[in-house]
């Protein structure tokens, strides 16, 4: 019954949504100056295709460095209407972001509790992103390539890393952390980089939505694995791997395409500098049992 | 589950499930995402701020009152890159304007800003665009 409740309520705004949205007669008789309005402010164009080989360093690895981005958002007016989907991809979505990872029974009922909540997510308590959650979307990267080190600063939440690539093993003993301790290896073209300690308090963001609201905890015991590969100068790869065996049942991986931006800059983000929105949180009802 | 809803929770889920990436947090806990509204009235502030811009549209009811409506939108971080600047928003205050957004769940005067329309017919983009396939 309480799912029923659930699902109804789903279909309502889904319902108005895909009815409503091109609907209100004041923003329908503007359409033409709306798409002048939405080229006008078109995010920055992404290279496609092949592009010139990476760049190396005198050292002989293939060279990080540079301004990379995920993707840009793209602004537009209320009046474009999302495309119809098909049923089948319908069907393929998951209810509950976190039914897609290879939670154990135990943990999937905790990560969907925790997405029901809506107010559980870190980042809404002014608390950082962390690894792997840091990475994709629309705010920049920037990677510095040193002999021996790797470093990462980036955009959201204004984080960085510092990553030894000179050997090292991890300390016997690190604090844990939001950022975990890191270091690298090369393998070949491609640097693996090898995560502990990291603090149970982050999400890891799940593919290509980083984990937005979706309860995606994890354990102490979380191993992350990212391994950076320049396919060609505008393209870098970044398969990530986490393995957690007190929450999953095997590890997972997804990868994030980094784009090359040189010509990108770094904006301030700071989590909750002007927080607002914990007080409007209404949490989906009813919970998940 | 009701069968005449089956089709449209089909399609809530997939609305759900391909939302873009907007923001710091998910915007489905906090407005109505599927539901459009619109409002108009006069802009007062510009909090060009993280993690959200926020704008006060004053809205002059029926009985003659004012409404003082928040309007919450994207990063700062996020418009720049699409040319909207803090000066062009600014330059608006007193302004009338029409906001189309989402209203938020808990019935407060917050509305989540997609597009600013203003008395010229303009349009200021400021919300995630629908189709977006870099949001997908």
């Amino acid at each position: 019954m309480k799912r029923n409740y659930f699902f109804s309520a789903l279909a309502v705004a889904a319902a108005a949504f895909w009815v409503l949205s091109p609907a209100p007669a004041s923003a329908q008789s503007k359409t033409s100056s709306q798409k002048s309005a939405d080229t006008k402010y078109d995010a920055p164009a992404l290279h496609k295709g092949q592009s010139a080989p990476a760049p190396h360093t005198a050292d002989g690895h293939v060279d990080l460095s540079g301004m990379w981005i995920e993707k840009y958002a793209a602004l537009g007016a209320d009046t474009a209407a999302p495309e119809p989907q098909t049923h089948a991809a319908a069907e393929a979505a998951p209810r509950y972001p976190s039914d897609a990872l290879p939670y154990q029974p135990a943990a999937a009922k905790k990560a969907r509790q925790l997405f029901d909540s809506g107010k559980a997510d870190p980042l809404l308590h002014c608390e950082p992103y962390g690894v792997p959650r840091i990475w994709g979307g629309p705010h920049p990267a920037r990677l510095v390539q040193l002999p021996g080190e790797l470093i990462v600063l980036y955009e959201r939440d204004t984080a960085y890393r510092i990553i030894p690539t000179d050997g090292r093993p991890h300390p016997k003993d690190a604090d844990p952390s939001w950022m975990g301790n890191s270091v690298g290896t090369w393998q070949g073209d491609t640097l693996v980089v090898d995560t502990i300690d990291l603090i149970d308090k982050s999400w890891l963001g799940i593919g290509k939505n980083a984990g937005e609201g979706s309860g995606t905890f994890h354990s102490d015991s979380l191993h992350v694995t990212e391994k950076f590969r320049r396919r060609d100068r505008d393209h870098m790869t970044i398969e990530i791997t986490n393995d957690d065996p007190k929450v999953f049942t095997h590890p997972w991986t997804y990868t994030w395409n980094m784009n090359y931006v040189p010509d990108e800059q770094m904006y301030e983000d700071v989590t909750c500098s002007n927080e607002q929105d914990l007080d409007h949180v209404v949490p989906n009802q009813p919970a998940a049992k | 589950m009701n069968s005449k809803f089956k089709g449209a929770a089909v399609l809530a889920l997939v609305l759900f499930a391909v939302s873009p990436l907007l923001a710091h947090h998910s915007l489905g806990t906090e407005f109505q995402m599927g539901k459009p509204q619109a409002i108009t009235g006069t802009l007062a502030r510009v909090d060009w701020e993280n993690p959200h811009i926020y704008w006060q549209v004053d809205v002059k009811e029926a009985n003659g009152t004012v409404s003082h409506w928040n309007i919450e939108g994207l990063p700062p971080s996020y418009l720049h890159r699409s040319k909207v600047e803090r000066s062009d928003m600014v330059a608006l205050i007193g302004t009338q304007v029409t906001v189309h957004g989402r209203p938020a769940k808990d019935g407060s005067k917050l509305m989540f800003g997609l597009d600013f329309t203003l008395p010229d017919g303009r349009v200021i983009p400021v919300g995630p665009r629908a189709n977006d396939p870099n949001a997908q």
